[in-house]
């Protein structure tokens, strides 16, 4: 029997030793007695870190306890509310510029400006609304007469009625009024909150 | 497996086999210690398909060993006298001493081989992994595994008995 061959028959045997079964091996039964003399030998009683190494596996932090640590911490806290302030305020750095610029508001001129907003004499059934907003019913409009327009002339800021004509709209209905150098409409019409607000979301 | 499970099982596996490259049992713990803090720090990328979980615990375990070699510049060969030289604190009947004694000369034995066939002894009576396992993770044929153990024994063997003469 060769090396080779001894070696393959030392290594079976060996592997049932392992697994339990007594050493034998023939051809030298000293050095399967030394194999199975390792197999059974246990250093781990010289270690003095076994149970000191165990405990702090086992207090290791998990992800809650972690970010409660961090959070312990002023400077994560100081970072965490900043990125916080930064998703807030994202939708805002997303909003679209405006297509065109607003025109530039005028001054009031000091003898308007003194002037109530709302006239004194509101046709119909008007009612002044905190002395800012007027309600304007559409029938009383339509049968006031409209040389009773309540737009009057005012100094330089003059205005003068030309024409007003009744028109119907997509979803309601308005009056045309043409006053001098430029026209508008008063409409009349169901609205959904969305043509009113912008609706924003995080 | 969660990972305290894993290392209740596997803690003297792994000591063993660091004990058959470092003989001093300080440096043992040291190197035994920096292996399961590996093992723990990626134990979430361990996938059981690619293997035994004790093949990728040993292989984390001879990289050390290998670094420790490296660093300390020297192989783990020590004087005798360094090896197995704690008690525990526990009393010394005569059979907790005639174990002593047997675990210092098995290392002392395990000294006189080559690093190669040291590595081998340590992970065939250490790691629990078969012969074709140590092949692969070693990069060896496995009929070469089988033949450096048969040798490596035998090698113990006269040294061992010349001990006792």
């Amino acid at each position: 029997m060769n090396e080779a061959e001894l070696a393959e028959k030392f290594n079976l045997e060996l592997d049932a030793v392992m697994a339990g079964a007594e050493p034998a091996f023939t051809p030298d039964p000293g050095a399967m007695a030394l194999a199975a003399a390792f197999a059974r030998a246990d250093f781990s009683g010289d270690s003095l870190i076994k149970e000191s190494l165990r405990e702090r596996i086992d207090a290791r932090p998990g992800l809650f306890e972690t970010l409660r640590g961090l959070l312990a911490s002023g400077y994560a806290r100081a970072a965490f509310a900043a990125a916080i302030l930064v998703i807030a305020l994202l939708p805002l750095a997303r909003r679209p510029a405006p297509e065109r610029a607003l025109p530039s508001v005028q001054p009031i001129p000091a003898g308007l400006a003194a002037r109530p907003i709302i006239p004194e004499t509101l046709p119909g059934q008007a009612r002044p609304v905190e002395s800012v907003f007027a309600s304007l019913p559409m029938p009383a409009l339509r049968s006031e007469p409209i040389k009773d327009f309540p737009i009057a002339s005012a100094g330089r800021m003059r205005i003068a009625l030309a024409e007003g004509r009744e028109v119907d709209l997509e979803g309601g209905s308005g009056i045309v009024w043409e006053v001098e150098g430029a026209s508008f409409i008063l409409e009349k019409r169901a609205v959904a909150p969305g043509d009113l607000f912008e609706v924003r979301t995080l | 497996m969660n990972f305290t499970d894993l290392y209740d099982r596997y803690f003297g596996k792994v000591y063993n086999y660091v004990r058959y490259h470092v003989r001093v049992p300080d440096e043992a713990d040291d190197v035994t210690g920096r292996i399961f803090e590996a093992a723990l720090r990626s134990y979430s990328a361990y996938d059981g398909a690619k293997g035994p979980v004790q093949a990728w615990l040993f292989t984390i375990a001879r990289n050390a060993v290998i670094d420790w070699a490296r660093t300390r510049n020297h192989r783990a060969e020590v004087p005798l006298e360094a090896a197995g030289d704690r008690d525990g604190g526990e009393p010394h009947p005569a059979a907790a001493l005639e174990r002593k004694e047997e675990a210092g000369l098995l290392l002392a034995a395990v000294g006189t081989l080559d690093e190669r066939s040291r590595d081998i002894i340590a992970l065939k009576f250490s790691s629990g992994l078969n012969n074709r396992e140590i092949a692969q993770m070693t990069g060896l044929g496995e009929s070469n595994v089988g033949i450096l153990v048969y040798r490596a024994v035998k090698k113990m063997q006269t040294f061992i008995e010349g001990r006792k003469l």
